[in-house]
């Protein structure tokens, strides 16, 4: 945890400073992502009410709320899978609304959706390669999509051995780390996951959140979504917590372990 | 050399066609989920530009630049961009309609743009088509049959390598199953599916050159009858597989051309075989392929970011707007019906009876469609059946047409069923090509025999006699339609209104979810199916009774895809939407009688029509039933405002309210 609240510790005094006009787009200002009063709809359905927040550059802020608050639809608008309706989301200093998906994933934000995020119907190489193919190169930690691959499977074996086969047939769990093996092989700017542990054996969570905490010390930027609100406090150095499509609480971890459980009552186990 | 290789041997070129076909069809499956039935159309554009412009002095080359090199793929590109792409995500029933809409109208707006006349002998792209090259032992070997087995072996070897073994196949493949996920991992999924189509358009142009000399004269209709076999040819690959595509294609045409050679040369078992071998083939494929159960329908794991679904239009109606609209139908009924008996000239009289028996089978659609969202291609052949059953019945055994048509009615329930058995388990794409290639079947090798619609003479079948009342009179043959029209209307109502359309509403919305509750998902599409195929076999005998005389050539089986089409575009939801669609699509062919053939109605309608239908998955009530809500509430509004009276609440519309999905505080603490 030192390491966490010497980070939080940093950011805090980041914040704390004023700074000078036109730095918002530099690469040392503070918050890698911000959403300013961001509103957002399914059809008739409103999910999203004036929701602001920032997530400062290297820190991992937890994302919580009870079913139903807006998590995966505030995932869904930093990755623009749903539309902004009004507001704003600037990602490194830019204004990525309204951009397409996948020009935002190129600016280097990786979104691990919730649910099964693979390709059923490509074999498990097949779905790394087709994630790797844009992020390997002389700038990126693999130079070739052969050596993503190697590391890859050098990280979960269990890949490794069922490279040719399906990955429809995988198991539930196996699901999730092929989807986790696409990701943090090569580590994105912001990674965004959704309710990673969900379906996962607790052995494979504690790994899972091994690797995050790597990545996380190794640069990587983090907005944790977790129903298991004990594991994203561990890594997290910030909460947001959501309520019915509203932001009811932005601040550092120390002061919220016991407001959350008010927030949520929900059993930890 | 044996015998059985000399009547194998025409069937490689015959079935390098088929393999062509199926590849181009399994190209765009997989890359968008769409089976592009418009496939043929392109097709056949394609061929017509070619002939076209070798008919106008175009060197050969320069003719395959522009109807293979530019306008197939800009074609493929036109409908990736103003159609397919935007509809990634609807059902495989709207991803069909859509393509059969576009099957519709893209040969008659090519009739439109270059004139309908008769075009003989097709050029052919390379070689000499009748030319003998050299013998393969003592068979002679034909231009046509080097240049097709050349072209379409090194077209396909180039689209399996892209396919199979590179990345921009990979991405392909990707998009297929979600194009959302794609995005996520960086890549223009949009660019992707565009290249699918684009590849996909080139295909089919090229498949159409290479197929227009086969036949004597360039016809839309040739084009549409080897779709079939390219459907089946598919089938053999799972409509998944390229290279099983290819080598089904080849076996499809060679086994086809032995059976051919030992069948009595001349007789219609021979002559339909072409028409007959696919449908075996893909019944026997869809029974035993597991895997072609995969839709693409539900498989995107980011289908949750959509919105739901608006709600229906029917069940956005207020009490006014259903009053008014009820007056105002059942005022328009009975001047229609008065004025039929009194002063309505006779031919017209004939033309809105046309128009009656027409919803009868329309509403066969939409009880199948509109109410359990299944697809049949062969409901023209149904009403067939219905038609000759009851003109054999009246000729052989005397029986009143009336109980004839109820006995026809019976037996097309009976070929329902059927063909529904095997091929409904398998979803709605199976059912679609299963009734497809069902009618091409049923059209070409029953059909034409003496005890059943007796070629091209057809049959005659008399006036239906009630006792002392004779139906002769077109008057009164107006009215006995417009009470079995009536009578067919409330069978379909009450069938809404009951049990059984409750299960359909809930089928419809989500198979698992019905059987879950309890709904015996498949008897209870199986006996839709027979019902809705029992009454197309009515309307069919009632048309026969009104014209007095048909043949097979009144049932063929592209007319099942222009119903299709037309009630969609009407209206497939609701029993109005049928009735408006029969009676206005013959009443638009009367009226536009008198403009010359190349703006007839009978091509300009199609092209409205077809069009009118890509627009179903937006418009899942039908485009006039849509427009029509449209205006009602306009002239409501209107009505409201001279009135003085300000709209009741009940007459707001939700759709502009916003529903939150959170019940949130009225304020924030
Ligand atoms: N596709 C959708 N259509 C309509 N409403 C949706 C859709 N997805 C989510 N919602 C609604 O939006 C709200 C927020 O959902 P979501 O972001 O998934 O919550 P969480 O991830 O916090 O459980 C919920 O009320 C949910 O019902
Ligand atoms: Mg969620």
């Amino acid at each position: 945890m030192n390491g966490a609240i010497a980070r939080a510790n940093q950011v805090t005094d980041q914040s704390f400073q004023s700074l000078p006009p036109g730095s918002q787009g530099s690469p040392h200002s503070s918050a890698l992502l911000e959403l300013d009063h961001v509103n957002a709809s399914y059809g008739p359905y409103k999910a999203l009410f004036d929701v602001s927040f920032k997530v400062p550059e290297g820190s991992a802020v937890a994302l919580l709320g009870t079913n139903g608050a807006g998590k995966s639809t505030v995932a869904r608008v930093i990755s623009g899978l749903v539309p902004v309706e009004s507001g704003s989301v600037v990602f490194g200093g830019r204004e990525i609304t309204g951009l397409p998906v996948w020009k935002i994933a190129r600016a280097g934000v990786a979104h691990a959706p919730e649910g099964r995020s693979i390709f059923a119907s490509l074999t498990v190489e097949e779905n790394l390669m087709l994630g790797f193919a844009l992020r390997v190169g002389e700038s990126s930690p693999s130079k070739s999509v052969k050596e993503a691959l190697e590391k890859a499977y050098a990280a979960f074996p269990r890949l490794g051995e069922r490279r040719r086969q399906l990955a429809g047939t995988l198991s539930g769990g196996e699901q999730r780390m092929l989807s986790l093996a696409g990701i943090l092989t090569i580590p994105p700017k912001l990674l965004i996951v959704d309710e990673l542990s969900l379906g996962l054996a607790p052995v494979v969570v504690d790994e899972v959140f091994d690797t995050l905490e790597r990545i996380l010390e190794e640069g990587t930027t983090m907005l944790v979504i977790e129903q298991h609100i004990g594991r994203a406090l561990e890594i997290a150095d910030s909460v947001v917590v959501l309520s019915k499509g509203r932001v009811v609480h932005d601040g550092p971890v120390r002061d919220l372990e016991e407001i959350v459980q008010e927030i949520m009552p929900r059993p930890e186990e | 050399m044996p015998q059985i290789v000399v009547y194998g041997l025409p069937g490689i070129p015959l079935g390098c066609i088929f393999a062509l076909i199926a590849v181009g069809l399994v190209l765009a499956y997989t890359t968008s989920g769409v089976f592009n039935l418009a496939f043929g159309a392109e097709a056949y554009a394609a061929a017509l530009l070619f002939y076209v412009a070798v008919h106008a002095g175009w060197p050969k080359w320069a003719a395959f630049v522009v109807s293979v090199v530019l306008f197939g793929p800009a074609l493929g590109l036109a409908m990736d961009r103003y159609l397919f792409r935007h509809i990634r995500t609807a059902s495989t029933l709207a991803k069909l309609i859509a393509s059969l809409g576009l099957l519709i109208a893209i040969p008659r707006l090519t009739e439109v743009i270059f004139g309908n006349a008769v075009r003989m002998a097709p050029p052919s792209l390379i070689l000499n088509p009748n030319h003998i090259y050299f013998h393969l032992g003592s068979y002679a070997v034909s231009g046509i049959e080097i240049s097709t087995v050349g072209v379409t072996t090194a077209a396909l070897i180039v689209l399996i390598g892209l396919f199979g073994f590179t990345q921009l196949g990979l991405r392909m493949r990707a998009v297929v199953e979600s194009p959302r996920m794609v995005q996520l991992t960086g890549i223009n999924a949009d660019r992707v599916s565009m290249v699918a189509w684009v590849i996909s358009g080139a295909f089919a142009s090229l498949a159409g050159v290479l197929l227009a000399p086969l036949y004597a004269q360039l016809l839309d209709y040739n084009f549409t009858g080897l779709l079939v076999s390219g459907i089946a040819a598919a089938a053999i690959g799972g409509f998944t597989s390229l290279p099983l595509a290819f080598a089904g294609g080849i076996g499809l045409g060679v086994i086809q051309e032995i059976l051919g050679g030992y069948l009595p040369s001349g007789s219609i078992l021979s002559s339909g075989l072409q028409d007959a071998f696919p449908f075996l083939v893909l019944v026997v494929m869809l029974v035993a392929l597991p895997s072609l159960k995969r839709e693409h329908e539900t498989n995107d794991p980011l289908a949750s970011c959509d919105p739901p679904p608006p709600p229906l239009a029917s069940t956005l109606r207020n009490q006014s707007f259903d009053r008014w609209t009820r007056y105002a139908s059942w005022t328009i009924l009975f001047i229609f019906v008065l004025s039929v008996v009194t002063w309505i000239p006779g031919n017209w009289v004939f033309t809105l009876s046309q128009g009656m028996v027409f919803s009868i089978i329309f509403l066969s659609i939409t009880l199948l469609t509109g109410m359990s969202g299944q697809l049949s291609l062969a409901q023209a052949t149904f009403a067939g059946v219905g038609a000759f059953a009851a003109g054999q019945l009246a000729d052989h055994f005397g029986l009143s047409v009336i109980a004839g048509m109820f006995v026809g009615g019976l037996l097309a329930a009976a070929v329902g069923i059927i063909v529904a058995i095997p091929t409904l388990r398998m979803g709605t794409l199976a059912l679609a090509l299963g009734t497809f290639a069902l009618a091409l079947l049923v059209g070409s090798v029953v059909f034409p025999y003496s005890w059943a619609g007796n070629g091209n003479s057809g049959i005659s079948v008399p006036r239906p006699l009630i006792g002392p009342v004779s139906f002769q009179d077109d008057r009164a043959f107006f009215l006995l339609s417009l009470v079995i029209l009536v009578l067919c209307s409330l069978v379909i109502i009450m069938i809404r209104r009951g049990m059984v359309g409750r299960s359909l509403l809930a089928l419809r919305s989500s198979e698992v979810a019905a059987s879950t509750i309890g709904i015996d998902v498949r008897r209870l599409k199986i006996m839709v199916f027979a019902l809705s195929s029992g009454i197309a076999g009515i309307g069919g005998a009632l048309f026969a009774s009104l014209q007095q005389s048909v043949s097979p050539a009144d049932f063929s089986y592209d007319l099942s895809l222009l119903f299709v089409v037309v009630v969609v575009t009407a209206g497939v939801r609701t029993v109005e939407g049928a009735i408006e669609a029969g009676i206005g699509y013959y009443l638009l062919l009367q009226i536009m009688d008198f403009l010359p053939a190349r703006y007839s109605g009978g091509v300009i309608l199609p092209i409205l029509f077809g069009l009118g239908a890509l627009s179903y998955a937006r418009h899942p009530e039908g485009l006039v039933e849509f427009q029509k809500r449209v205006w009602t509430e306009r002239l409501l509004r209107l009505r409201d405002r001279l009135g003085g009276t300000p709209s009741t609440p009940d007459s707001d519309l939700p759709d502009e309210v916003v529903i939150p999905a959170v019940h949130h505080p009225p304020a924030t603490g």
